[in-house]
């Protein structure tokens, strides 16, 4: 554990790491290190890339209070590397209370932001959320309209995508193919 | 002097800078393949993270034409690969034989939906499938455009952060894929990675995999057998040293899908698209001033037929000779061009005026010196020299290819026992040998396919546990003794912050990476100073190092003196990849 916060210490110095890497080395440690790296994530100080494998970390390690310490860093950031890395967490460990802070990043300018986002409140949200989730579904986006139709598909909205699959709507390919993927 | 004087002289010319170039390569080579061996112990770990479904997604591109008879065996082969997240397209390129047919039979394909994530031009697809037995084979049915066009295909429903682009009638070993992603995953900015493409004619494969290795029964594959481990090892291993590769091989390469598109994918107007694709994304990169690494591995291995008839080796070499000579002409203005770095100052002139040229003057240098010789005007001491530079030299540098072995009776290709059972890591790691086992004390990474067990100390497969340090599983280990490294390291801080964004909703690893599919282009962010290098464990300092090439800037137009020192600059820095890492920093 000592020897894993040395590291923690210095992962600025791992910029040109894959982060899911060293997110895995880091998992293999165990849940000691979780307070810590939620302290990490919300320190508006640490480097972007130490945050961002902060917030993977806590993925591996399966951190259930993480869910709220990414909504506040949610509404506080606005890095697009840092949003999407919360935004993960949330996918994983978020709860309803969270769906209004991720409804919010799906307007985010960065499209990779927004595939994020969508792909969370598959998760966080429900089936209130269909009408919202069906504009992005026809986003020009290919990325944001896949992850648009599995959220739509995550909050249960079967019905609306099989009358897509079996239209002649531009989408009903990716329809069909989230529709498949049962 | 003579016009036939002159003609000789220039053939010399050409030898000797032919010769030189070589033996740079090689002595380049000869470093790579040191730094490569001092990390094997860190790649261990970087195995054990690629054998989980969490590291970088991987689709095989695998383009089809007219393959019925292999097709099935080849597929066989890739489903046993060693990889925890990948897929495997074959894109069947309108073949006039029942290659659609045998695949659909043997692996029971199902219609399906592939949603193109990139809009890449190609000829129409007609059908997608998906086997109902092994979910991660797809296949992609197109009307003929060619093979740049069917990868392109394949790339346009590439889901994965990275692509494998192989050929059809290859056979990967089982480990190539976990060792292929290793620099990916140690740096952020690889775009491109090439492995090593051995001949299999001879050799024997059971079930889609590797039993064998043996010489090919004709003495023109023979030939080739060493022709490929000198262009693989010495080769591409020292222009990767001297960061200027300029081909992957299109039988086997890994590639970030959203580098590639974001270039504009295979052309398909080439015959040479693997290395068009290269010069390309080297050109890219560096225009668009994105930090870039495009690499080369030893290790990871692709096993390929070769022709054994002078007609179809002909044709072969044409059609490598016509797609080197267009890729060079498309990007001429990177021609000596400090802009573009060390692809542009070393390589190009290289592979312009030695490769592309060289045909021609070998040619004319041969017929100008029988001319020569017939006609009394070549002294003794010209032929000695003609005949080493033409020939001598050539058989110097193969020998060191050819390993040591009590099997082995003579080191030269005809004096090679028929069935000589050679293990794949000590044939592959040929040139390696001589000086890196002496040298470091350790092979190269590699693993054996027959011949002797591994040894217990190649067999232990992890990181010792350091001393002094609790742990309480061998997982635990390994990453402690990598942190009690890092803990009594300064480690140097890379020059910039590089992030890709990986959209994967398939297959998207906990990481949450995200990656443009091309849709829309995904900025590779840069930031932060660089650092100072201090000292460094041997084995992270290898993977740690940044050799980060300058790149864009106003090379290309600036003052005389400026494009001076920025070329110094530039081959000063590719030397740097032959100097060891300092054991007490600089």
């Amino acid at each position: 554990m000592e020897n894993a916060r040395a590291v923690l210490s210095k992962l600025h110095r791992f910029e040109g790491w894959d982060a899911g890497f060293l997110a895995f080395l880091l998992g293999q440690v165990g849940a000691g290190l979780a307070e810590d790296l939620r302290g990490i994530l919300e320190d508006r100080g640490q480097p972007v890339h130490a945050r961002r494998i902060a917030a993977f970390t806590l993925v591996h390690l399966q951190d259930p209070l993480s869910g709220d310490c990414a909504e506040r860093v949610l509404r506080a950031e606005t890095d697009p590397d840092i949003l999407s890395a919360v935004l993960n967490l949330l996918k994983n460990f978020g709860r309803p209370a969270h769906a209004d802070a991720v409804r919010a990043a799906c307007a985010a300018p960065s499209y990779f932001v927004r595939a994020a986002a969508l792909s969370a409140l598959g998760r966080v949200g429900g089936p209130s959320d269909e009408a919202f989730l069906r504009d992005f579904f026809d986003t020009p986006n290919a990325w944001v309209a896949v992850h648009a139709a599995e959220a739509l598909k995550a909050i249960g909205a079967t019905t609306f995508l099989g009358a897509i699959a079996g239209s002649t709507h531009p989408r009903a390919a990716l329809a069909q193919q989230v529709m498949e993927a049962l | 002097m003579t016009w036939l004087d002159a003609a000789t002289f220039l053939a010399f010319v050409y030898f000797i800078v032919l010769n030189t170039s070589q033996i740079v390569t090689a002595a380049f080579s000869i470093a790579a393949l040191r730094r490569h061996a001092a990390r094997s112990r860190l790649m261990r770990v970087i195995d054990d993270y690629a054998m989980r479904g969490e590291a970088p997604g991987i689709t095989l591109l695998v383009p089809a034409y007219n393959e019925e008879p292999t097709c099935v065996e080849a597929v066989q082969s890739l489903l046993t690969l060693e990889y925890g997240n990948y897929e495997i397209l074959v894109i069947n390129d309108g073949s006039k034989d029942d290659t659609l047919g045998e695949l659909a039979r043997a692996f029971n394909l199902v219609p399906a939906q592939r949603f193109p994530l990139a809009d890449l031009p190609t000829t129409a697809v007609r059908a997608v499938f998906r086997s109902a037995r092994h979910p991660h084979l797809w296949v992609l049915d197109k009307t003929n455009g060619g093979k740049a066009d069917a990868l392109n295909a394949g790339l346009n429903r590439c889901r994965t952060p990275l692509f494998c682009a192989i050929d059809a009638d290859c056979v990967l070993e089982r480990d190539a894929l976990k060792r292929i992603v290793r620099p990916f995953i140690e740096n952020n900015s690889t775009v491109a990675a090439g492995g090593l493409v051995r001949i299999a004619n001879g050799c024997e494969f059971k079930g889609g995999a590797l039993t064998d290795v043996r010489l090919p029964d004709r003495w023109l594959a023979r030939f080739q057998v060493l022709e490929y481990l000198r262009a693989f090892l010495t080769g591409r291993m020292g222009w990767d040293a001297m960061s200027a590769l300029l081909i992957i091989s299109g039988a086997f390469g890994l590639f970030r899908r959203s580098a590639v598109i974001d270039a504009g994918g295979f052309a398909r107007d080439t015959v040479g698209e693997d290395m068009e694709l290269i010069v390309r994304l080297h050109r890219y990169c560096r225009e668009n001033r994105r930090p870039y690494r495009i690499t080369f591995l030893p290790d990871p291995v692709a096993w390929t037929e070769c022709p054994e008839k002078l007609s179809g080796l002909a044709r072969q070499r044409d059609r490598w000779q016509r797609g080197l000579v267009d890729s060079l002409l498309r990007h001429a203005r990177m021609l000596g061009n400090p802009r573009y770095g060390p692809p542009g100052l070393i390589a190009f002139p290289y592979y312009f005026f030695i490769e592309a040229l060289g045909p021609i003057v070998e040619l004319f240098g041969y017929v100008f010196f029988l001319a020569a010789l017939i006609g009394g005007r070549a002294s003794p001491a010209q032929v000695a020299a003609f005949a080493f530079l033409g020939f001598g030299h050539d058989g110097g540098t193969i020998f060191p290819s050819v390993p040591t072995d009590p099997g082995l009776r003579s080191p030269l290709p005809f004096g090679l026992p028929r069935k000589f059972r050679l293990s794949s890591a000590r044939l592959v790691l040929a040139v390696a040998r001589p000086f890196d086992i002496l040298v470091s004390g350790e092979g190269v990474g590699g693993h054996e396919t027959g011949g002797r067990p591994p040894s217990p100390r190649q067999n232990r497969g992890g990181l010792d546990p350091p001393i002094g340090i609790p742990f309480g599983s061998p997982r635990a280990g390994r990453l402690l003794a990598v942190f009690q490294q890092l803990r009594t390291s300064k480690l140097r801080p890379p020059p910039q912050r590089l992030v890709h964004h990986d959209v994967d909703p398939g297959t998207q690893s906990p990481s949450g990476q995200l990656d443009g599919g091309g849709v829309a282009v995904p900025p590779l962010r840069a930031h932060g100073p660089g650092g100072r290098r201090g000292g460094l464990p041997r084995a992270l300092a290898a993977s740690l190092r940044q050799r980060a090439l300058p790149i864009g800037g106003q090379g290309g137009g600036g003052a005389p003196r400026r494009r001076a020192r920025r070329t110094i600059s530039v081959v000063w820095q590719a030397m740097g990849g032959i100097l060891p890492v300092p054991p007490h920093g600089f």
